[in-house]
């Protein structure tokens, strides 16, 4: 008790420090020392909570947990979520200890919301024993940090199996990564999938018999109609967010937050003011000019972007790419290769680079098939943005591609520059 | 003229942009107005000698790399290696290279028995070497991203393929990078390594028509401002 007291305060001075001296919220820091010090802190403090939910995978995971934080907190349920993509132990951490009072008691929540790391999962549920646990999908990414898929399906295998307690776990059925989780008698397990699914695996699963199906009507630039339900097609529901694989996100939130006994009804309505997560084909406008800010971060994620705005691609319109490589990007640049920018260049008349790799991508989308003339590849966005107002038609929409730290730049770049009101990223892990 | 691209097990070896190479091929042979196909050659598929007129053979993640292995013992590593006697131009990279070095001696665990192109041998490393790399090579400087574990080291009468200028190249300890027999090349360069040396796209395209129409081949002078703007701005930082 006394150290995880000492471990809670040492937390907060850390957060109030930091808070204090370089105006940036939360961050990992606190969490990590208060780690330190009580090492079964996330275990002490997420116990208190009633239910609490661990999503992980390798794309969608922030999406889905925001939507099921969307969702609950439109029904009056009161939730702690790591929203800032924090997945790591000390990220988890930092938000529990900041949301306890000073003696290590959490009060107002009802249930967490916890996106984990692929490789911090095992960790994570170890420490938090989640009553729903989430496995998204499964992509080849940053191989020399999580390691090869195999290793993780194994780690992920072993963990649920030494989890003793009562548990269900949501599984997406289309993805054969995940196709052979033990049913046991501690737990439950449902399945969720898309029929003829036009999402590429790595591995697509050949078992159809998913507890939720849905089918997809249509899909714009502002919703992606379905229709889905338990047996046959039930319910028809508008999730506005565009790309096929964001239907997977809501089709898993819905099942936990029915679990969590929330009505089919109350769902549908609550998820009609849901906003994409930071970044995530989040809509702006910039000098007039419309804009889709979509994040890129791995070979896999990228193709499924590029597929998703392909067709909303019109004669005038402009993609602007950002390609950093900084660590939380991955030094590594080589992954811009796998991604297949092949598939939109045909759609398109104007190319826009920047970032510290511009010129790697300017290659990419030249190989790629773009006439040189048609790739500008400028030293940061605001030339960017001068030289789209000043040459290019006004009909003209921007299809912003960034990396993970380039996307912090543009925010904090739209933010200062007005076309923006809130900077959300205040609390970005260290 | 046209060239077979063949892909050696690209279903299974395709790591860290390795697919790149085979897209740069595609397209500075175009700009020669050179026809191109690419063959994929894997589990499951025959190859004979004159199947394919390049070589490709990229990295793979461990457990890939024992399958291809073993098919390579079978049959497909003997015609690889009447392939490159006859002097068809190859190349490979990380897990590629290694298999066409000796063998690859993990920490613990069996040898892989590599086929022998290449007078060299690999021995599972503790420490990952990661970062970009400069190699000072008879087509100038080449410049990659590196991602092994694995440590390759060439017997005293082999050929390196150059000289590490920054990174650490074969084994970080000798300043060697890669490996080159006949007109095959082996090297730790993912990047992808192709399209920002367009020499070396160049000089496998040549050598592949020269070998394949068996006359003396000269490219025409081709358009390479994005390579060299992209070559410029990677070495100026690094």
């Amino acid at each position: 008790m006394i150290r995880l007291i000492v471990a809670v305060l040492a937390g907060k001075f850390i957060a109030f420090i930091i808070r204090t001296f370089t105006q940036s919220g939360g961050s990992a820091a606190p969490g990590l020392v208060a780690l330190y010090i009580d090492s079964q802190l996330v275990h002490k403090l997420a116990k208190q909570i009633p239910k609490n939910i661990v999503i992980t995978g390798t794309n969608g995971k922030t999406t889905t947990s925001a939507m099921i934080a969307h969702i609950l907190s439109r029904n009056d349920v009161r939730i702690i979520h790591n929203s800032t993509g924090s997945n790591l132990s000390r990220g988890v951490a930092s938000k529990l200890l900041l949301q306890s009072s000073w003696s290590g008691k959490i009060f107002n929540a009802e249930v967490g919301i916890w996106e984990a790391d692929e490789a911090a999962f095992v960790d994570i549920i170890s420490q938090i024993r989640p009553a729903h646990i989430i496995l998204l999908n499964l992509f080849r990414d940053q191989l020399d940090r999580y390691g090869e898929i195999n290793t993780i399906i194994e780690k992920w295998k072993k963990a649920l199996e030494k989890a003793s307690w009562q548990k269900t776990l949501y599984i997406n059925g289309d993805d054969g990564h995940l196709g052979d989780f033990k049913k046991e008698s501690n737990t439950e397990i449902q399945t969720f999938g898309i029929v003829d699914s036009p999402v590429h695996f790595e591995k697509k699963s050949d078992n159809i018999n998913f507890d939720i199906k849905s089918q997809i009507l249509s899909t714009d630039i502002d919703n992606t109609e379905i229709v889905f339900g338990h047996n046959g097609f039930g319910k028809k529901v508008q999730i506005p967010i565009v790309g096929i694989y964001n239907v997977y996100n809501f089709l898993t939130a819905y099942l936990v937050v029915s679990d969590l006994q929330i009505s089919t009804e109350k769902i549908i309505d609550s998820l009609v003011s849901f906003k994409p997560a930071f970044g995530r084909m989040e809509k702006i406008r910039v000098k007039d000019r419309d804009g889709l800010i979509a994040l890129i971060k791995n070979p896999t994620a990228t193709t499924q972007v590029l597929e998703t705005i392909k067709p909303m691609i019109k004669k005038d319109d402009i993609l602007v790419i950002i390609l950093n490589d900084n660590i939380a990007d991955g030094t590594d640049v080589s992954w811009i290769w796998d991604a297949h920018f092949e598939k939109i260049t045909p759609n398109l008349s104007k190319v826009y680079i920047t970032g510290t790799r511009r010129f790697d991508m300017a290659l990419r989308v030249l190989y790629a098939g773009m006439k040189k003339e048609s790739i500008h590849a400028e030293k940061n966005i605001d030339t960017i943005f001068t030289k789209i107002a000043e040459h290019e038609l006004k009909e003209g929409r921007m299809f912003i591609l960034p990396t993970y730290t380039a996307l912090l730049e543009l925010q904090e770049y739209l933010t200062k520059k007005g076309y923006k009101d809130e900077q959300w990223h205040k609390e970005v892990k260290l | 003229m046209k060239l077979t691209i063949g892909f050696l097990y690209g279903d299974l070896m395709n790591i860290y942009g390795d697919t790149g190479n085979i897209i740069a091929l595609q397209y500075r042979a175009k700009l020669h107005k050179i026809e191109t196909e690419v063959k994929m050659i894997s589990i499951g598929s025959s190859y004979k000698s004159h199947d394919a007129d390049i070589l490709f053979f990229g990295g793979g993640q461990d457990s890939s790399q024992i399958e291809v292995s073993k098919d390579l013992q079978k049959t497909k590593g003997k015609v690889i290696k009447q392939e490159v006697e006859r002097g068809l131009p190859l190349l490979s990279i990380c897990g590629g290279y290694q298999l066409l070095g000796e063998y690859y001696q993990p920490d613990n665990g069996e040898k892989l028995p590599g086929i022998g192109v290449f007078g060299a041998y690999t021995i599972a490393g503790a420490s990952r070497m990661i970062g970009n790399i400069v190699v000072d090579s008879n087509w100038g400087k080449l410049i990659g991203f590196e991602n092994h574990s694995g440590k390759t080291f060439l017997h005293d009468e082999t050929t390196k393929l150059g000289s590490v200028l920054s990174g650490f190249g074969n084994n970080g300890e000798d300043q060697t990078e890669g490996c080159i027999y006949k007109n095959a090349i082996g090297c730790y360069m993912h990047g992808s390594l192709l399209p920002k040396n367009p020499t070396l796209t160049d000089w496998l395209i040549k050598t592949a028509l020269q070998i394949k129409y068996n006359k003396e081949i000269t490219l025409s002078v081709v358009d390479s401002i994005f390579e060299n703007k992209a070559r410029k701005h990677f070495l100026s930082e690094d």
